[in-house]
């Protein structure tokens, strides 16, 4: 899977916004995230499975148990997929 | 043509005779800083932007602006979706969703403090960074009313504006802006520049008076907006 459109990242106010890119004004609404979803989003921008992105959190980050990082690589994908912004 | 738009000196390459009096109040004798040309696919391309967009001049006229909105980022400049307005030297920013009525807004705040205000442009003024300081200028892309000006003003305020039956005008913080900021910030297609854009939204933000203008069309709305916004200032 992979992110259907291009993102700006970058922070806002103190908040890491990701915003679309391909049409003009971003009237298509933006992602409000943290830097793990950052990363996620970067990593998105090629084709790449869950356990991929488990694996190069796992390599990059400090992360607490397994069971608890791949819960939130899990939602994160899980609403992307809701706000149709994979294929 | 070669103009000076926002202080830079930019060849409009080729443009048509009808680009360079669309041009006209910007036309530049220099040389130039920047160069950006159309080619007759993307001034094509262009022409279907918004259902009411169908002649070619519209076309070239949307596909130079596509070009620069691109380039500038580079620069320290950016573009909004705005009406921006000088007021004794401070420059103040309505953004709002099209149709809410910031044009009329506008011509409110004309109305009451006459001229003390100038409109330096009615939809699509550069924001350009110099030493810090984000400025507002003039652009010949300024919306159906054609209400620009070549001038700049350093930005003091941005407001944000929403209809409503009764008038009140309150200080947001930065974090609050990101839910109305974005859908009135021209994004370029490029990534590079896309990012950029956005860290010139950040430094902007961190750099003004942010505010949300609720407002009817009458003169106390601009009334409302101004004395909170000026409160204690002498004009």
């Amino acid at each position: 899977m992979k992110l259907k459109y291009t993102f700006a990242i970058s922070e806002v106010a103190g908040q890491t916004v990701a915003v679309p890119i391909d049409s003009g004004y971003g009237e298509q609404g933006i992602i409000k995230t943290n830097e793990t979803g950052a990363y996620i989003l970067n990593l998105l921008k090629e084709d790449i499975t869950i356990p991929q992105i488990i694996s190069k959190i796992k390599e990059d980050f400090e992360t607490e148990s397994e069971e608890a990082l791949e819960a939130t690589v899990n939602k994160f994908i899980d609403s992307l997929k809701a706000a149709d912004l994979l294929i | 043509m070669i103009c000076k738009l926002a202080d830079f000196i930019i060849d409009f390459k080729n443009s048509t005779e009808a680009m360079d009096h669309f041009l006209e109040g910007y036309k530049f004798c220099g040389k130039p800083q920047l160069v950006i040309e159309v080619t007759p696919e993307e001034v094509e391309a262009a022409r279907y932007i918004t259902p009411t967009t169908v002649n070619t001049i519209q076309g070239e006229i949307n596909a130079f602006y596509k070009k620069l909105i691109d380039l500038i980022p580079n620069y320290d400049a950016f573009n909004i979706h705005a009406s921006l307005i000088d007021v004794n030297g401070n420059g103040v920013a309505f953004l709002a969703q099209s149709g809410t009525g910031k044009t009329t807004h506008t011509l409110l705040w004309q109305k009451l403090l006459g001229k003390k205000v100038q409109i330096i442009n009615g939809d699509k003024p550069i924001i350009r960074f110099l030493n810090n300081t984000p400025y507002g200028y003039g652009t010949p892309w300024c919306g159906k009313e054609r209400l620009s000006k070549n001038a700049k003003v350093p930005i003091k305020h941005i407001c944000f504006i929403e209809r409503a039956a009764e008038n009140s005008c309150k200080k947001i913080t930065s974090k609050e802006a990101l839910n109305f900021v974005f859908s009135q910030v021209f994004m370029p297609h490029d990534s590079k520049a896309a990012i950029k854009t956005l860290e010139l939204l950040d430094s902007l933000l961190k750099s003004v008076d942010i505010w949300v203008i609720k407002c009817n069309t009458d003169i106390s709305a601009a009334m409302t907006a101004y004395n909170k916004i000026f409160e204690g200032e002498t004009l």
